[in-house]
């Protein structure tokens, strides 16, 4: 009998995989392992594709997503993440997915279309406002981003000030070499962190070792 | 609960919309094409080395006469044999009677090795498949220039249409192309050079993908910068007439850089 551990809300382990139940039974989104425990179907959360699994893996203290949580993801390109996230949040969350390549979008429109909980559109995280009319009336518990651009914080932050609950939460995927090519990665890091922490609490930050080069993923808390 | 399932349809409906749009319109076919056509450039340089490296162990002899890689292969693919090459049905493929000639004796008395049936077989399938490829190039870029000419007309030409089409596909699309100063247009394509110079101070580039044009190309090297400034106005020019106004003013333009490059190369 194989065992399973609850490790967060909706967050299981086994052994040494990451998985989440799956809401969509019988369907792979991008090629993942499928596995069937009891009744249940869980889908495998690889680290290598996602950096909130890489989070969790390197020891994130908290994942802030609850049943029904309201999310907003900037950045969601093909939906891997994205996916697990809808697994965790089930029937009653929503997560607005927000990316400005048309390309991507495409393929994540076929995601949306089997999970009713994603909610895609195309849009620029550098203009919060674009997107104003789409989101008005939700309340955001978290905000999660990962794009690669140049002021990664001020986006976190414009977005957060326009969207984000007090005491939400936020998680920014830093990616330093989209900052600049040249510094030594923790200098960028920790100067994008004291960026946020006017209006924010840190709670974490994380090395992606070994699964992404060069990148970190802060939890951090709105003031 | 309601309220998210009515805006989830609404917005999925909408992000459809604007992804097909994103697509459809002749811009992104035409950067499709160009990369293809940069594509089946290296696929066939790589096959007509691997040919012609098979062929110089039976007749090594024929890449020192004939340098041309489509007419080496055409020689390869028609002739094959050595017995076949004689003056006269080489100059059916090759129009050059000198080196016909010289062909006929060497293939006579050449220092290639013996190959068998078999092998010359491959070698030849070989040399037609790269033949063909040469070909698909050649209606790719014919319909890269009819694009090009339609969706940006005067842009293309000033600067050709595959140009054209390469430098659209760099910029991303022509919004972003139309936006872009005459300085950027100068050295587009030419990342690693203007990285490499903003980051150890290496000197900074003259020309980026314009160095493959007719005119920057023609002339000498010391004035290649002031051709390519000279070639990136006009096309800065062109370009926003292209997005914004649609009018065609090419006929104009081309005369401006005519008179403007042969001024340049009066002055050197």
């Amino acid at each position: 009998m194989k065992k399973i551990k609850k490790i967060f809300t909706g967050v299981y382990k086994l052994d040494n995989y990451l998985l989440t139940k799956n809401s969509v039974p019988g369907k792979r989104t991008y090629g993942e392992e499928l596995i069937k425990i009891d009744d249940n179907e869980y889908r495998e959360w690889n680290p290598f594709r996602s950096k909130l699994a890489a989070g969790i893996k390197n020891g994130l203290k908290e994942v802030p997503i609850e049943e029904g949580s309201k999310i907003l993801y900037l950045g969601s390109a093909e939906g891997t993440t994205i996916s697990h996230i809808s697994d965790i949040i089930g029937k009653k969350g929503l997560i607005f997915g927000v990316d400005i390549s048309a390309k991507v979008m495409q393929k994540f429109l076929y995601i949306c279309e089997t999970r009713e909980n994603i909610v895609p559109m195309i849009g620029d995280a550098e203009q919060p406002h674009s997107y104003r009319n789409n989101l008005a009336g939700f309340s955001i518990d978290l905000l999660y981003q990962d794009v690669s651009q140049r002021n990664q914080a001020e986006i976190f932050l414009k977005n957060s000030r326009m969207y984000l609950k007090r005491n939400g939460y936020g998680l920014l995927a830093i990616k330093a070499r989209s900052i600049s090519a040249k510094e030594n990665t923790k200098d960028i890091i920790r100067q994008e962190i004291s960026k946020l922490k006017k209006e924010f609490k840190v709670v974490q930050t994380l090395d992606l070792k070994p699964f992404d080069k060069d990148h970190a993923l802060v939890l951090c808390k709105k003031k | 609960m309601n309220k998210a399932a009515d805006l989830r349809r609404k917005l999925m409906a909408k992000t459809r919309k604007d992804v097909q749009e994103k697509f459809s319109g002749d811009e992104s076919h035409l950067v499709k094409a160009v990369g293809l056509i940069q594509t089946l450039d290296e696929i066939s340089n790589i096959m007509f080395e691997q040919v012609r490296e098979w062929y110089a162990l039976y007749f090594p002899e024929l890449e020192r006469k004939v340098k041309d890689p489509e007419a080496y292969l055409r020689l390869v693919y028609e002739l094959t044999e050595k017995e076949n090459f004689t003056q006269k049905k080489v100059s059916e493929f090759y129009k050059n009677e000198k080196v016909a000639a010289e062909l006929e004796t060497l293939a006579k008395n050449g220092v290639g090795a013996e190959a068998s049936k078999e092998t010359i077989a491959e070698i030849k399938l070989l040399s037609l498949n790269s033949l063909n490829l040469k070909e698909e190039r050649k209606f790719l870029s014919n319909y890269a220039e009819n694009i090009a000419k339609k969706i940006m007309p005067n842009f293309s030409v000033i600067a050709g249409g595959v140009l054209a089409g390469k430098m659209l596909a760099k910029a991303g699309s022509l919004k972003k192309l139309s936006m872009m100063p005459a300085s950027t247009i100068q050295i587009l394509g030419a990342d690693k050079a203007i990285f490499a110079h903003i980051k150890s101070g290496a000197k900074s580039p003259k020309h980026g993908l314009l160095f493959q044009h007719p005119i920057v190309s023609s002339v000498p090297k010391k004035l290649k910068g002031k051709a390519a400034k000279l070639v990136a106005a006009k096309l800065t020019i062109a370009v926003k007439a292209d997005y914004f106004s649609k009018e065609n003013i090419s006929e104009k333009l081309k005369q401006d850089l005519e008179k403007k490059v042969s001024a340049l190369k009066g002055t050197k």
